[in-house]
């Protein structure tokens, strides 16, 4: 019975997000079934969340009925859309390499199909056998969820003070108040479903999110020109990486979803860079703003897309102008404005903006010495010292990691969040939001040398 | 193809000379008996202790040279002693220094000399001491003082990248790949650096004909193999989980965990609790047992100030309210006066509705 209302619970999060994609991707794509399930997952995970949100504020209580009845509007609505939304069969797409499959890559194929799996039941087995554990989800996010759950409702949460100041009535107090609700609600949602505080189970989506993520990866990196055989080694690469596999085991942060989120947005945005769909522009602008919803920090990683869409719309040496007055600009508003303005859940006060030179040696040894990302980070760096140098087609997706990067720099550097650093608490979490799409980048820096070769 | 061929033979042989490391070792005939009696002298020295249960060797007119990067062998034949003293005197110190180390029953222990501080310089003297059971024996084969080599670096090296243990609150933060966080070498700085090697070679070979394919393919590989290291311990973990959660219920999970006490005292504290939405107050001075209490308090409307006061003022506490205190806890409640005193100098009337030795909970009364 449980086995069956997860099954509906998964349907219900998918299907209207499928329904809705379906009408925005082109039919005649390279895995393009891949596709809509891994967007459909990522987008639909951050749409019931909304559902939620929007049940709450109308004194729904969350159940398996209303918010499979809110679902359903929306897949009907979808598909009684009408038909001029639909983007057109004819839109030009990448082929991708068309060569027939060597015996090599048949055995890569099938290699990496195997390890995947492998994978998948470690984890699966893992994740569904173990009651909540890390603590982060016991001292936040899972306990938040757990009163979402038992209320059936999105309750508000304050600050302690504000907490006391009202009496705690009708408000609810953590830590970290400002933090947004789609993890919580997530796992509010399963446990709706099923119809029972599970300690394991809750656990589930995020088994979820990183099949989403691969499919996410492998889809994009078809559409964007790689074999089958190179998709799946990159799709297994990523998914392999230590820290990421310790989220899902020790699940209940809200990084993996973050680095789902991201890496759609990033993919999407990279194929509408070379092929100038608007489906692909609207599908990586939609996963991007729902990185906001995720984690405050998700502003920062949305924005770190327009410098990207800036040098692709105004060309690269108008746009690197441009980009280089805007940072100017910011720097003077950051000079200017108020210390106490909150911008993402963050003040200039709070942050204590200076120089903090002891988080280098932990930034070294998280990238380059320890094994969280395997050895990920030296692909990365030789496609960032690539790109610009032989592969200036990738330029524009190079400026939305190096952004990103920048601003992940920015923090553990320049503010006080540089203690996360130094006690390597929060480095490597907030850099697994970030990685997978970096990961996609030195994916596409690779295939535009294959393009290359073949082409000479 | 011929002179690759001769390079692996020449590396392979380079490393097998150096992996037998220059060392200095002694056996039964080198070592003079301080304290003790010899019993028999063989293949190894077999020695009984002295009424005090010493056992003490000399090395004598041995100027031995000490360095951070040695390592003591020792080999036995039989049961090793408990402990082993080593025991020195420096040419630039008066002072006798002497280091002990458990044996574990290790029949062949080796001790890493690297963080001994006075390890250093030139030994006028070395003594070895032991301590036994009056009646018992042990015999020594020999010692060996040693730089490890090569090989047995890289057998360490591959011990603590494959060596396995459960997880630690800190693997959702960082995983280094080894068994100890400070200790190299770090498995994916190796692969990438052989990868380095590989690559080089490939398109030092190659020049213009490199493919990037081969290139794509030689990374996968490295990564396949350095990732096997990672699935090996995901499965002995999932091995570790299932024995202790597998088959059980969701509260069943809970009482086999690691916080099954402050779970407990959750739930008990959550039957004593009466009232429409009451407030609870989770008092502890430990971040941890605070956190698990807010945890399992939950749907409760909790209040918990990690590394902050306990408690709030008094004047926002009210009738009605609840404190639930998780040791180690320090709030003052005079149980004889059913009063609990707050800082600075407020007391608030409390009744006590249970206490036990994870915890106690408090009702304010009017």
């Amino acid at each position: 019975m449980t086995a069956l209302q997860l099954c509906i619970a998964v349907l219900i999060t998918v299907a209207p997000a499928w329904v809705w994609l379906d009408r925005l991707v082109p039919a005649n794509l390279p895995g393009r079934g891949f596709l809509l399930t891994g967007y459909s997952t990522v987008l639909g995970v951050l749409a019931t969340t909304l559902v939620m949100r929007l049940l709450s504020l109308l004194g729904i209580p969350f159940s398996l009925y209303s918010i499979g009845a809110a679902g359903l509007l929306l897949a009907l609505a979808g598909w009684f859309a009408p038909a001029h939304w639909r983007s057109p069969t004819s839109a030009g797409q990448v082929q991708a390499l068309q060569q027939p499959m060597t015996r090599l890559q048949v055995l890569l194929i099938t290699l990496c199909l195997a390890l995947l799996a492998a994978r998948l039941l470690t984890l699966g087995l893992e994740v569904g056998t173990r009651p909540v554990t890390s603590w982060d989800a016991k001292q936040h996010w899972t306990k938040q969820a757990r009163v979402f759950f038992e209320l059936r409702s999105v309750v508000p949460y304050v600050s302690l003070q504000e907490w006391l100041d009202l009496d705690g009535q009708g408000v609810f107090t953590n830590m970290h108040p400002d933090y947004p609700v789609a993890t919580p609600l997530l796992q509010a949602w399963t446990a709706v479903a099923i119809g029972q505080w599970h300690e394991s189970l809750v656990n589930l989506p995020w088994l979820l999110i990183w099949m989403a993520m691969g499919l996410v990866c492998y889809s994009q990196a078809r559409l964007a020109g790689a074999s089958a055989a190179l998709a799946i080694g990159a799709t297994y690469m990523l998914l392999s990486m230590p820290l990421l596999n310790v989220h899902v085991a020790l699940a209940g942060y809200a990084d993996p979803l973050m680095a789902t989120c991201y890496l759609a947005a990033v993919a999407a945005f990279y194929n509408w860079s070379q092929g100038r769909q608007a489906w692909l522009l609207i599908l990586a602008l939609i996963s991007a703003a729902g990185c906001m919803l995720i984690k405050n920090e998700g502003f920062y990683w949305f924005l770190s897309l327009l410098p990207g869409i800036l040098l692709v719309l105004a060309g690269l040496r108008r746009g690197l102008l441009i980009l280089a007055v805007i940072a100017l600009a910011l720097l003077c508003v950051l000079w200017l404005m108020p210390a106490d303005t909150v911008v993402a859940g963050h003040s200039l006060a709070g942050a204590d903006i200076r120089y903090r030179p002891q988080s280098w040696l932990p930034i070294y040894l998280s990238f380059l010495v320890h094994d969280n990302w395997h050895f990920l980070a030296y692909l990365v760096l030789a496609a960032l010292l690539a790109a610009p140098l032989f592969f200036r087609a990738t330029l524009p997706l190079a400026a939305v990691i190096v952004s990103a990067l920048l601003l992940y720099l920015t923090l553990y550097l320049f503010t006080s969040n540089a203690a996360g650093a130094v006690r390597f608490t929060s480095l490597n979490r907030v850099a697994l939001q970030l990685m997978p799409a970096a990961g996609f980048f030195s994916l596409v820096v690779l295939l535009h040398w294959g393009q290359r070769q073949e082409c000479d | 193809m011929s002179r690759i061929r001769q390079s692996l033979v020449f590396f392979l042989l380079l490393i097998g000379i150096a992996g037998t490391a220059r060392a200095q070792t002694w056996s039964a005939d080198d070592f003079s008996v301080e304290m003790g009696t010899v019993v028999h002298q063989g293949a190894g020295l077999t020695l009984e202790p002295n009424e005090q249960g010493q056992v003490l060797l000399g090395i004598p007119g041995a100027t031995i040279a000490l360095s951070s990067g040695q390592r003591a062998h020792f080999t036995f034949l039989g049961p090793p002693p408990p402990k082993i003293y080593l025991i020195w005197r420096r040419s630039d110190s008066e002072q006798l220094f002497q280091l002990s180390f458990a044996t574990h029953g290790n029949s062949r222990p080796t001790f890493d000399l690297a963080t001994v501080a006075d390890w250093r310089g030139q030994s006028e003297s070395l003594q070895l001491g032991f301590r036994l059971e009056p009646g018992t024996s042990l015999t020594l084969v020999d010692v060996r003082l040693a730089a490890p080599g090569i090989r047995e670096r890289v057998a360490e090296a591959l011990h603590s990248w494959r060596a396995f243990r459960p997880w630690a609150p800190a693997d959702i933060n960082v995983l280094t790949g080894t068994l100890t966080f400070n200790e190299g070498p770090y498995p994916a700085q190796v692969f990438a650096f052989f990868i380095l090697l590989l690559l080089l070679a490939y398109l030092a070979w190659q020049r213009s004909r490199a493919r990037w394919t081969a290139v794509a393919t030689i990374i996968l590989c490295a990564w396949v193999a350095l990732d096997a290291l990672w699935q090996w311990r995901l499965w002995q973990q999932l091995g570790v989980t299932r024995a202790k959660y597998a088959g059980l219920g969701s509260s069943q999970k809970i009482q086999v965990s690691e916080s099954n006490k402050v779970a407990n005292l959750a739930m008990r504290a959550t039957r004593a609790i009466e009232g429409p939405d009451p407030r609870v107050f989770i008092a502890s001075q430990s971040d941890r047992e605070g956190m698990l209490a807010a945890y399992y308090m939950a749907p409760h409307n909790t209040y918990w100030h990690r590394r902050g006061d306990e408690l709030p003022e008094n004047r926002f506490l009210r009738p009605g309210d609840y404190i639930l205190a998780v040791n180690p806890s320090t709030i003052l409640y005079d149980r004889s006066d059913g009063l609990l005193r707050l800082p600075p100098g407020d007391a608030i009337n409390v009744i006590e509705r249970f206490a036990n030795n994870k915890g106690l909970l408090l009702e304010v009364a009017p």
